[in-house]
């Protein structure tokens, strides 16, 4: 299509009859941020559970870079560049703040069974360097107080900012954020879409579902509209806002 | 779709108001009846009433079903305007819920729920004697005439006759008719396990011992008040079921109302398991013990395949009993009830029913039947206290092989089961039975998880 | 003297099972009622080279670790595709089967009769004969499964299996093979447990599969659900209360048929009332809890 770095092309999905995707197709370009918008069962969350593999779709391709990850098992679409976040917020709330972060960095030596034994040095040298990476990172966002607590010690917020730091922490070129400021407080949403909005200048592009629509106006540079798994609009904010289609399909 | 949609609430809101109205007098003529002085003689009556009410709780299980969707439904769709449809919605739902309960509280405790129940139980015993005598007779007709038969060859011994031995002229048909005989004991053992799980989810392994309690008591009864055979069966699966019902209370309800997983609640019944077992060891030693009646020892000669009458009553009984609880399940206000909660258990919590007690109704009567399997099993093999482990894996593996929710995936299961190992068992040997069932198992867990007739099963990703 | 070097050897035994569990059940959450055949699999297989092939202690020592975590691996293969309340059914599945195994290919195994006569060990010249030669290897063996459990479990590999017991689906989106490490901990699980069969064997200088039931899988596992799963040390507070608790009941002077039968009953009812009061164990970390349901 565009040379965009993610293309979904003619992605279909039927769930026991019912069209959660139909025929869908979209792209993303470098360093974009793309907002997803639709009423519920709009098969937003099902189109990122598609992409990053943990549903496979009916018919459809996924392009990458080029490469087709259509079908690939989520833990090799991380692997190669996409990281996402999950709708009921998904952590490990037993372990502190910073093992979460240190969990989502990518091709870690002490992860491979051999290192833990036959080379240790090499995986405590890079568990140190990571250590001190997430660190950084969670200085940054404002967490780093709080890195030995365990996470379900954080607050609602502070976990959604959390799991947008792990998403940081695995390197991806590309982050699917499902709903990363629904349901919190005012000032929490204005620190996340402020690290969302940074995104771009670290090289990262972002696609981005949202049900509260000035964030989504706020921070995307271009929004699609979606309502029963079909692309309905797409464009500008202002321009996805205006569309009658779109009005239609909220007021009704 | 706005008008269709508030036209479904209002079809739904006026089902509710004609059931309750249904529902009201249903209750005044019950209160009526029970006003006069109650005799059998006012039976039929009862039993009307007591139809009526089944069938009006029925389409108000239904209309509660449906009214929970349409509320969840309403319930996702935030960017839609709908509020106020959500709490019309809402307070339907809890009074349907409320009607539901009521209808199934109704005359708990008066001579009128007292006189149905000594009207069912008559019947249920009366029916079992029926079917003994019947049977018994045709047994010994069937034996006369056989004896008469091959009486030259003399054919008819006393002796023991093992279960699977093979032997006689006709070994596929020995090898079929051990394969029947096997798969209605599995069917027994599978649905009354299938009852207490289908309505907690949970793997109670303690049912084994239950299975073995229940062989043990009847040797109780009779050893320790000499109580003839019969009323010692008896004895025996009341012991069953109640020892059940303690284990649930003392062990299983409390752990539930902590919020204990699944994985402790197993863990917690393999405990009770040990404990049991090794009571059972210390009160009755580990030998082999008999309860079987001698005059019962006689084999009979069918076509060159030889079977004991113990291997007919328990393929007799273990497709009877499952098929006749099924349907007394189906008729009853307490199998309703059960198969409500059963069907969906955060849709019983809104309706009222209590689960605790459903599950207690489902210990007893699982646990019961499961007393019956093991008095079978000892009748046909003997007992010893570890007797309980094989049968209840043997149940378990049906019930994943078949399915939960329905009789015939069990049946099914069963029989698959019983004849992997049966004709397995002519190639590599009968000592591998048990190994054979856990390879059908695992086949089937990784080729169909949800079991051959069962519901889809959930996965782990969302 | 013997009595108690005899009780701390079998201690030494368990701690090394209940910790190889630990890795499996309380660190990766995947309750397993099949250890006990990666145990009794270890202890034929040291056995029977013993016994047939007269070859020396190391190397019956390592082929029992790699049979039997050839098995291991044959066990955590079903846990990728099947649910936690049925994959615990199919590990007795493999636990019978195995034990079935045993107990009926009599060529190989002389089924019931067992394997009698092992021969003694002897590990670089030096011969084990006494109690106190036996405890010192087992000594040896505890310490090395200690340490290199406690290295697993710091390490980021011991990260992603607690990722898994306590969310799979997140640790799948963080880039982890959850297939992988469920087999190999499966692997090192069971090659452990070898370690403790063989030394076993060996000790006792007979086997024969009545060692290696079910039973003995809920009582592993009992020692490390009371020890507390998930915990480094807590198997071995397990273990030393398991074995030695019954061991007291010698002195109160029952006799000894009714004595394994109230040693049962005890940890029975230890089993029981940890679930109801304290499923965490004594140094516990991990309940068997999961914090999400079913989707």
């Amino acid at each position: 299509m565009n040379g965009g770095v993610l293309e979904v092309h003619a992605l279909s999905k039927n769930f026991d009859g019912v069209r959660a995707l139909a025929d869908f197709s979209c792209f993303l370009r470098p360093g974009e941020i793309l907002g997803l918008i639709g009423p519920n069962g709009a098969g937003k969350t099902t189109l990122f559970n598609v992409v990053s593999g943990f549903i496979a779709a009916n018919s459809g391709r996924i392009l990458f870079k080029g490469r087709d990850i259509t079908g690939a098992p989520p833990y090799r679409i991380t692997n190669q560049g996409i990281s996402r976040t999950f709708q009921n917020l998904r952590l490990i709330r037993q372990i502190s703040v910073l093992d979460n972060v240190l969990l989502s960095f990518q091709d870690q030596p002490g992860e491979k069974l051999r290192n833990v034994f036959f080379n240790w040095r090499q995986s405590r040298e890079q568990e140190s360097a990571n250590r001190k990476e997430a660190i950084g990172l969670l200085e940054e966002t404002g967490l780093a107080h709080k890195a030995g607590n365990p996470a379900e010690e954080l607050s609602y917020g502070q976990q959604k900012l959390l799991s947008l730091v792990c998403c940081l922490a695995a390197k991806s070129e590309v982050l699917l954020l499902d709903e990363p400021v629904a349901g919190i407080a005012p000032e929490m949403t204005e620190k996340i879409l402020a690290t969302i909005h940074g995104l771009p200048l670290r090289g990262k592009s972002v696609i981005l579902i949202e049900h509260n629509l000035d964030a989504v106006m706020q921070v995307c540079d271009r929004v699609i509209f979606m309502d029963a798994g079909a692309k309905v609009s797409e464009g500008t904010p202002d321009e996805v806002r205006n569309d009658p289609r779109v009005i239609e399909a909220y007021i009704d | 779709m706005d008008t269709d949609d508030k036209g479904n609430i209002g079809s739904l809101a006026t089902r509710y108001t004609d059931l309750r109205d249904e529902a009201r007098r249903l209750r005044d003529a019950i209160d009526r009846l029970d006003s006069k002085r109650l005799g059998k003689w006012h039976m039929r009556e009862i039993l009307s009433l007591d139809g009526k009410l089944v069938k009006i709780a029925r389409s108000v299980l239904d209309l509660q079903i449906e009214t929970q969707i349409a509320y969840e439904k309403r319930k996702g769709d935030k960017t839609k305007n709908i509020g106020k449809d959500c709490e019309v919605l809402e307070v339907l739902v809890g009074n349907v819920g409320r009607l539901l309960e009521s209808l199934l509280s109704l005359q708990r405790t008066n001579t009128h729920s007292y006189l149905l129940f000594s009207f069912y139980f008559s019947i249920a015993v009366a029916f079992s004697s029926l079917l003994v005598s019947v049977l018994s007779l045709s047994v010994s007709i069937l034996s006369v005439v056989v004896s008469v038969r091959s009486a030259g060859a003399g054919r008819v011994t006393t002796d023991l006759i093992p279960v699977h031995a093979p032997g006689g002229d006709s070994m596929f048909l020995q090898v079929l008719l051990n394969g029947l005989v096997s798969a209605s004991t599995y069917l027994l053992i599978a649905y009354s396990f299938s009852i207490i799980y289908s309505i907690r989810r949970v793997f109670y392994f303690t049912h084994g011992m239950i299975l073995t309690a229940g062989a043990y008591s009847v040797l109780f009864a009779m050893s320790a008040f000499g109580l003839p055979v019969w009323s010692a069966i008896f004895a025996g699966v009341t012991a069953a079921a109640l020892l059940g019902v303690v284990t649930n209370a003392l062990v299983y309800s409390p752990l539930r109302s902590k919020g204990a997983s699944s994985a402790v609640q197993m863990l917690a019944s393999l405990g009770m398991y040990i404990i049991l077992q090794n009571c059972i060891s210390l009160a009755f030693d580990d030998y082999t013990r008999v309860i079987r009646p001698s005059r019962v020892r006689e084999g009979i000669d069918i076509w060159g395949a030889r079977v004991t009458i113990i291997q007919i009553l328990t393929t007799v009984l273990g497709v009877l009993l499952p098929c006749s609880c099924w349907v007394v399940l189906k008729l009853t206000r307490v199998g309703l009830a059960m198969r409500a909660v059963a069907s969906s258990p955060e849709l019983s919590s809104v309706s009222g029913i209590s689960c605790e007690r459903m599950t207690i109704w489902a210990f007893f009567l699982g646990s019961g039947l499961a007393g019956v399997a093991g008095i079978l099993i000892a009748w046909d093999v003997d007992m010893v206290p570890t007797m309980g482990m094989t049968p209840l894996l043997m149940g378990i593996v049906t019930l994943i092989v078949g399915g939960i929710q329905s009789l015939w995936g069990m049946a099914l299961g069963a029989l698959i089961l019983s004849f992997s190992q049966c004709f397995g068992a002519v190639f590599v040997g009968s000592q591998w039975q048990t190994a054979i069932a856990f390879l059908v198992l695992l086949i089937f867990l990784l080729l169909k998880p949800e079991g051959i007739l069962g519901k889809e099963f959930e996965r782990a990703t969302g | 003297m013997e009595y108690l070097l005899h009780t701390l050897i079998l201690i030494g035994i368990y701690i090394i099972l209940s910790m190889s569990l630990n890795l499996i059940a309380g660190y990766t959450g995947l309750l397993s009622i099949a250890h006990a055949a990666f145990y009794g699999v270890g202890a034929y297989v040291a056995a029977l080279m013993a016994l047939n092939l007269h070859s020396p202690f190391l190397v019956n020592l390592l082929c029992a670790i790699v049979l039997s975590a050839l098995l291991g691996a044959l066990v955590g293969i079903p846990s990728l595709r099947i649910r936690d309340d049925y994959f615990v059914i199919v590990t007795f599945a493999f636990q019978v089967i195995t034990f079935s195994v045993l107990s009926i290919w009599v060529a190989l195994t002389r089924g019931p009769m067992g394997l009698p006569g092992i021969p003694q060990p002897t590990i670089f010249g030096l011969k084990i004969s006494s109690h106190v030669g036996f405890l010192a290897l087992v000594g040896i063996l505890c310490a090395l499964t200690l340490s290199l459990t406690q290295r697993i479990v710091r390490s980021p590999f011991g990260r992603v299996l607690k990722a898994i017991r306590e969310d799979e689906v997140f640790a799948q989106s963080a880039g982890k093979n959850i297939a992988a490490y469920k087999v190999l901990v499966f692997m090192i699980g069971a090659g452990m447990a070898a370690v403790a069969g063989v030394v076993y064997a060996y000790y006792i200088s007979f086997i024969d599969p009545t060692s290696f039931t079910v039973m003995e899988s809920i009582f592993i596992i009992s020692i490390v659900i009371i020890g507390g799963a998930g915990s480094l040390w807590g198997p071995v507070v397990g273990a030393i209360v398991l074995v030695t608790l019954p061991e007291l009941l010698r002195f109160v002077g029952l006799p000894s048929a009714v004595a394994a039968n109230v040693r049962q009953i005890l940890y029975g009812g230890l089993l029981v009332a940890f679930m109801m009061w304290r499923p965490k164990g004594f140094l516990g970390d991990y309940a068997f809890q999961r914090e999400e349901t079913r989707k």
